[in-house]
């Protein structure tokens, strides 16, 4: 009985909650197409936190953590192709800033990069151990730094 | 430990398990997953595979569930304390995990709670056996459903530094083992999933985890040594200091060449139970004891991350005025893969010594000496949430006396994932 009030209990103050997820598909309803790509990447640098946070933990051995992994691991796919889609949107936006050529450039390279980055990630995101894929996200997200860092608006 | 046979308690909980597991059952239907049921039967790690999307739903917010079954069966041939020979035995437990990331859920950050609730029933034949160590660790007492774990964890410092406190089993914490640490999927002798002689409570208590680097892992812990199974513990938790059982550990982790690794840990640990002196009118709290625990990768399979070769040991020692035994080793070896196209199969061989306290043989039983045990095991993964592990064990002098017939056990486990 003790079990079922705390699990009730449990579930009745989940409910009263607001999930990561849930705020990350309100934050992608308020940004334009090309600059989704910001949002994917705040989520992938959740979940990436969220698989640290088991991976190193000390666990019962009776816990399956590889199965435990598997959801997040498949959104990491999710949200990586959706950088890269939302990545080769990027240029569309290029005119609206008022770039050199040389800039122009290194901004289309720089969207090109952060796509081919994004793909490789979502490829190997499956079978890759954590310290592997702990480095992937790292490089992504350091290409949407770089990036913000030089080129956005208000810097 | 409390026995029961086959009747009374242990058919009644045997008969609220069985409903439970056909209410699960009835209630979470397989989804149909592309390619037909037949299809996640094979490749789904969970029997019942994503019921509706709910569990990657869940997964995805930061909800973990799982629901495991073990059952084991044991055939005593020969030996042990009990007289006769071909003795079977049977005994089975589930484990219902609820892991919540509450910074996924509540924006909560680095908290983390675990649930676990747990139910079980013995008819095994630890008690025929007579050994130091239970031949099946999984086998303790009958109960349908009782609250085995309720802790909160909240993390600092980026996680670096981890507070942990409620209900816990301290076995999850200290004295770990990659190879030797579970009898639901490892090594079924409790000597070889546990350090024989380091007290792990499952009680009350608090727990401070920091990792000042990346190869080093220092844990510190109380918890209270006087709580029994299936209580919250709240009527012992606060009575005294003198109670409570404390460890400090700390873990370095190598990575050899190859991306092998290995993590060294020792410890140190003050047991707080209220143990008799031997041959003296009167009894003691705060018994002082070290232990090691090793575990390393030495051989990788190319291609594999999980599969290879891995060694363990252990060793320990604790005050010989109230313990048993005194001295304690064990040492194996685990191998993922051992056959080509069976890459989930397990193969572990371990063997274990506890050797008797000088004080317990000069005082109160001249004839202790050891007990040596060795236990033989393959996990057959049929299916990814279906493994099936038969087992062999030999107990040489089992409660270490050295008049005792050596016990030869042969042991099946079965363990579902739903």
């Amino acid at each position: 009985m003790d079990v079922a009030r705390a699990v009730a209990l449990a579930t009745l103050g989940l409910l009263a909650c607001a999930p990561a997820q849930h705020r990350y598909e309100e934050r992608l309803e308020r940004v334009p197409a090309p600059a989704a790509h910001a949002a994917h990447g705040e989520r992938l640098v959740e979940l990436m936190r969220g698989l640290d946070r088991l991976a190193g933990e000390r666990l019962p051995r009776a816990l399956d953590l590889e199965a435990a992994q598997a959801g997040r691991r498949e959104e990491i796919v999710e949200v990586a192709r959706a950088i890269a889609a939302s990545a080769a949107r990027i240029p569309e936006a290029v005119d609206e800033l008022a770039l050199e050529a040389s800039e122009r450039a290194a901004f289309l390279a720089a969207a090109a990069t952060l796509r081919e980055r994004a793909l490789g990630l979502a490829e190997h995101a499956p079978e890759l151990e954590i310290d592997a894929l702990r480095v992937r996200t790292a490089e992504l997200e350091a290409t949407c730094a770089g990036c913000h860092k030089r080129f956005r608006i208000g810097r | 430990m409390r026995r029961a046979g086959p009747s009374g308690p242990a058919v009644a909980g045997r008969g609220r398990g069985l409903g439970l597991a056909v209410l699960l059952l009835a209630t979470m239907a397989p989804a149909a997953a592309p390619g037909g049921t037949l299809r996640h039967l094979r490749q789904s790690p969970q029997l019942l595979d994503d019921p509706a999307g709910l569990r990657s739903r869940l997964e995805r917010l930061g909800v973990t569930l799982q629901l495991f079954t073990n059952h084991f069966g044991v055939w005593k041939a020969a030996g042990g304390g009990a007289s006769r020979d071909d003795e079977r035995g049977h005994s089975a437990s589930y484990d219902l995990f609820a892991h919540l990331d509450l910074e996924e859920l509540a924006s909560l950050r680095d908290l983390t709670l675990l649930l676990q609730a747990k139910g079980q029933y013995d008819s095994n034949l630890n008690g025929e056996v007579g050994a130091l160590s239970d031949p099946v660790d999984d086998a303790d007492f009958d109960e349908a459903i009782y609250l085995a774990q309720l802790w909160a964890q909240q993390g600092f410092l980026g996680g670096r530094v981890r507070l942990r406190a409620g209900l816990l089993e301290q076995q999850t914490v200290f004295d770990r083992n990659a190879y030797a640490n579970s009898e639901d999927r490892q090594f079924m002798a409790s000597f070889l999933d546990n350090n024989g002689i380091v007290p792990l409570p499952s009680a009350l208590g608090v727990v401070l985890l920091g990792e000042p680097t990346d190869w080093l892992e220092l844990a510190a812990g109380v918890a209270d040594a006087d709580n029994v199974p299936r209580r919250s513990g709240f009527e012992s938790a606060f009575d005294d200091f003198e109670s409570l059982t404390g460890h400090l550990e700390a873990a370095v982790k190598l990575r050899l060449p190859g991306k092998r690794p290995g993590t060294y840990r020792v410890g140190i640990f003050r047991d707080g139970r209220e143990r008799p002196v031997f041959g003296r009118s009167r009894r003691r709290r705060g018994h002082w004891g070290v232990y090691l625990s090793l575990d390393q990768l030495v051989l990788r399979e190319t291609g594999d991350a999980a599969q290879g070769l891995g060694l363990f040991a252990r060793f320990g020692s604790a005050d010989p005025d109230v313990n048993r035994f005194a001295w304690f080793g064990s040492l194996g070896l685990s191998y993922t893969g051992p056959i080509p196209g069976r890459g989930e199969d397990v193969l572990g061989m371990g063997a274990w010594q506890a050797v008797s306290s000088g004080r317990f043989r000069d005082r109160v039983a001249p004839d202790a000496d050891r007990e040596t045990g060795l236990e033989l095991y393959y996990a057959i993964a049929l299916l990814p949430w279906l493994v099936v592990t038969p087992a062999l064990q030999v107990i040489a002098h089992p409660g270490g006396f050295e008049d005792a017939d050596d016990a030869v056990l042969a042991a099946l486990r079965v363990r579902v994932a739903f």
